[in-house]
């Protein structure tokens, strides 16, 4: 049996500029990179992404599974930022905690940890597969 | 059938201004409303929209912030007719209007279409209709370059101006220039894949794919012939692992059994 052949160059490579692009650029041969689903992808970019110019920052601060729309934030409510958050059971130094400070600070970190636990869940969720299309939306 | 034949012409023209009302938001005068409750209805439609946009491109909508987000998504209603049912699809026809009005220009984000583009690519690629392969085994590594390889079918292979998937990397920079990604489809778990490509290899695998009864060998020696690429611009042990980490990760499927 007779093996039919029909190459068809790449319409990428025709346009000029391409070509140009391709010829002898070092960086044109240079490599692949396996950048992974699109959840991963979407995770990283979402999480590492850079302000630019046109980005206002403070719109991009999300609440992630924080009350409800409108609702102040935590830290917003108790009037200090993120940063001023101290980790549970720190005191100045040589201050010694007494049993009602060591058990707020013992409730406040079991708190922290059920707040991470649920904004690691709502991350998961809102950057993993599920995309308008792929779900119920729009059946 | 036009709506105004089984409609009453009143009840058209209203429908019509509250529909458009929804749309566009400028004040109407309607017989009948209460004051105060008509915004809700564009309120509530606009979430809608909003949040079927958001949810198709969350890296874009996070990359303009709100503010010009909910702005773009308002100048879309207003502005484009969208011509499909399916909500869906209405994240293509966002592209659409950027596209066509050049809104991107306007407001100093030339790379904002190639973002889309390849956050709406994931959705395309994840709902392309299943199509059927020749049978397949596993190809070892000295056969990649001269077999007939069985390829994934459900992917696209986007010419980018703009690094896009690089956006969150610090020495991103809104230059136009020739970058190339594959998306693919997993044959098993659905997942949606992301390879970056140089343009050798974006030219390569594409010359591939678009041909019939060729070897990668083949392919290269062809775009060699057509003065595309140079003749000895990669090793071939380059092109195996290039070939081997498709086949690893199930865009080759392997050689025709």
């Amino acid at each position: 049996m007779e093996n039919k052949t029909n190459i068809r160059i790449s319409a990428l490579a025709t346009g000029a500029l391409l070509a140009g692009a391709i010829g002898n650029n070092a960086n044109a041969t240079e490599s692949f990179d396996l950048l992974g689903t699109g959840g991963e992808l979407r995770s990283e970019i979402l999480s590492n992404i850079n302000p630019i110019s046109f980005i206002d920052n403070r719109n991009m601060e999300l609440k992630c599974g924080e009350g409800k729309c409108g609702e102040k934030s935590k830290a917003e409510e108790k009037g200090q930022s993120k940063a001023d958050e101290s980790k549970a059971g720190e005191q100045k130094c040589g201050k010694k905690a007494s049993q009602a400070d060591r058990d707020a600070a013992r409730k406040e970190a079991l708190e922290r940890e059920e707040k991470k636990a649920q904004d690691k869940k709502e991350k998961e969720s809102k950057a993993g597969e599920h995309k308008c299309g792929e779900g119920k939306c729009g059946n | 059938m036009e709506q105004t034949d089984v409609l009453k012409q009143n009840t058209s023209s209203i429908q019509g201004a509250l529909a458009r009302y929804c749309r566009e938001g400028a004040a109407i005068d309607l017989p009948g409303i209460t004051p105060g409750r008509l915004e809700h209805y564009r309120r509530l439609v606009l979430n809608v929209v909003h949040g079927i946009l958001s949810e198709a491109y969350p890296i874009a909508a996070r990359c303009l912030g709100s503010s010009k987000w909910g702005e773009l998504v308002e100048q879309f209603f207003a502005n484009h007719k969208c011509h499909n049912p399916q909500v869906w699809l209405m994240a293509r026809e966002l592209l659409d209007f950027i596209e066509e009005t050049a809104y991107h220009e306007a407001k100093g984000l030339p790379f904002l279409p190639d973002l889309l583009l390849m956050e709406w690519t994931e959705i395309e690629v994840h709902s392309m209709p299943d199509n059927t392969t020749p049978p397949s085994t596993p190809c070892p590594d000295s056969q990649l370059l001269s077999t007939h390889l069985v390829f994934n079918p459900h992917y696209k292979l986007l010419h980018l101006s703009y690094p896009v998937h690089r956006i969150h990397l610090d020495d991103f920079e809104p230059k136009p220039g020739n970058f190339f990604l594959l998306v693919f489809r997993e044959e098993k778990s659905g997942k949606v894949q992301f390879v970056s490509l140089s343009p050798y290899f974006a030219t390569l695998l594409d010359t591939v794919l678009q041909s019939e009864g060729i070897d990668v060998l083949g392919a290269k020696n062809a775009l060699v012939e057509a003065g595309i690429h140079a003749p000895k611009s990669i090793h071939e042990p380059q092109l195996v692992y290039f070939l081997k980490s498709l086949q690893d990760k199930q865009f080759i499927f392997g050689k025709v059994a």
